[in-house]
């Protein structure tokens, strides 16, 4: 490769540029946002005035920090935008007021960061906190079907006493019919009715609490439920939140 | 593997390192073919070429064989790709000297999103960036050593280079991030100049 020559490089008719409306148009487009703008070929020229390679430096120069300054912020904030904190303004190079707005970025940068953790976190916080409540749920929903198969239970307990009941009576009268013979039977029976009326009273009392219970149960089910809708829609407002 | 290897060796290197100041930047820019638009004095003075010398030629005017081709692929591939780009690179001055720098690569684009250009800025790197840097690349290189066409080699070598970033869990950005040390230099540099 002939990268080491030098020629051929040399726009044609340097030696007679007009630096000065080179440089005014340089300022002009970079006024107008365009930072591609650079005084080319500076030291290859003849220039009358000597201090004029240096100033068309200085020009490039200037324009060089605020590029590249331009560029580190808006890269900065496009990824903070997105979501990734990690990318900040690099510091290095900047100096005085370009150092201090890099500074500033990268504070809000790290705030925005804070930020996010937090709601991360709450969002973790919500979905543990969605996951224990649906296992209360179970448990209440449980809880109101056990009642419910004790009440049916009770209710066969009321009817089997009854019966007994009903039993004792007959016992009573056949014994009461064959007489003294009958007689050691006819307590039996009067024994095993007494027995009937307190499984009953037994089994209404039991039939009582266990209706209370399954009252209960229902009522504790209903505000689950409510308070569950509550929750997942709190989670979707967050999640909304979390995606903005 | 003939006309690489004869390439590389007529780039005369002397093994000196070559350093600029913190508060300073390299800039160049490049037309989308990578030849040079721009180049600042920095970039004069630190690679040892006249503004002459430089406009009008392929950025790899600085190229330093010790850099592995995979990360120029890399670097090629965001940038046609819209993004930015940043990387630790190795640069050879016309001397023979060497130079590291931070490059931050970007397009620049024109009122409807096409790419019409790119700009380096080229940053001093930090120490410890160096050393996390320096044995990944000698991997790198190692891998393309093994293969004579520039294309073998960043074919074999970039897969390596995406392990490597795999094994660290990041992306290439997060771990580019992740060793640089931002601000110390800013701090150093306004510290003097206070």
């Amino acid at each position: 490769m002939s990268e080491h020559s030098n020629e051929s490089t040399r726009p044609s008719g340097f030696g007679d540029r007009n630096w000065v409306a080179e440089a005014s148009d340089v300022c002009r487009r970079a006024a107008r946002g365009d930072l591609e703008a650079r005084v080319l070929n500076i030291d290859d020229a003849s220039h009358e005035n000597r201090d004029m390679p240096e100033l068309l430096h200085a020009i490039n120069h200037l324009l060089d920090m605020t590029d590249a300054f331009v560029r580190e912020a808006t890269a900065s904030l496009e990824f903070a935008g997105d979501g990734k904190f990690f990318r900040r303004v690099l510091l290095a190079g900047m100096l005085g007021s370009f150092a201090r707005a890099a500074g500033s970025i990268n504070a809000a940068t790290a705030q925005m960061e804070q930020e996010k953790k937090a709601l991360d976190h709450a969002h973790s916080q919500r979905l543990e906190l969605e996951t224990d409540f649906d296992k209360l749920r179970e448990v209440v929903r449980a809880l109101a079907d056990a009642t419910g198969h004790i009440d049916l239970m009770s209710k066969t307990m009321v009817k089997l006493a009854s019966q007994t009941s009903l039993l004792s009576i007959n016992a009573s009268i056949e014994a009461a019919r064959v007489g003294d013979l009958g007689r050691g039977f006819g307590v039996v029976a009067s024994e095993v009715k007494k027995l009937a009326t307190q499984a009953a009273s037994a089994s209404s009392e039991i039939q009582g609490r266990v209706r209370e219970l399954t009252g209960a149960a229902r009522n504790t089910s209903e505000t689950i439920e409510e308070i569950w809708t509550v929750i997942r829609d709190q989670g979707g407002a967050q999640g909304a939140k979390r995606a903005a | 593997m003939v006309p690489e290897t004869r390439a590389q060796k007529m780039l005369h290197l002397t093994g000196h390192e070559r350093t600029f100041d913190p508060g300073e930047l390299i800039v160049s820019k490049t037309d989308t073919k990578g030849r040079i638009t721009y180049a600042n004095q920095v970039f004069q003075r630190v690679a040892g070429y006249t503004e002459g010398e430089l406009l009008g030629k392929a950025h790899s005017i600085v190229r330093h064989p010790d850099m592995p081709r995979c990360v120029f692929k890399y670097l090629w591939d965001t940038l046609g790709a819209g993004r930015e780009v940043f990387a630790y690179v190795l640069n050879r001055a016309k001397c023979g000297d060497h130079y590291w720098v931070f490059a931050h690569v970007t397009p620049t684009f024109d009122q409807r999103n096409h790419i019409i250009s790119y700009h380096s800025s080229r940053r001093v790197p930090c120490r410890r960036a160096l050393s996390a840097v320096i044995p990944i690349y000698q991997s790198l290189l190692g891998v393309e050593k093994r293969f004579g066409n520039p294309q073998d080699q960043w074919k074999a070598s970039l897969p390596v280079l995406v392990e490597t970033l795999k094994q660290s869990g990041m992306s290439y950005d997060e771990f580019i991030f992740s060793i640089t040390d931002q601000g110390s230099i800013t701090d150093q540099h306004s510290g003097a100049a206070a």
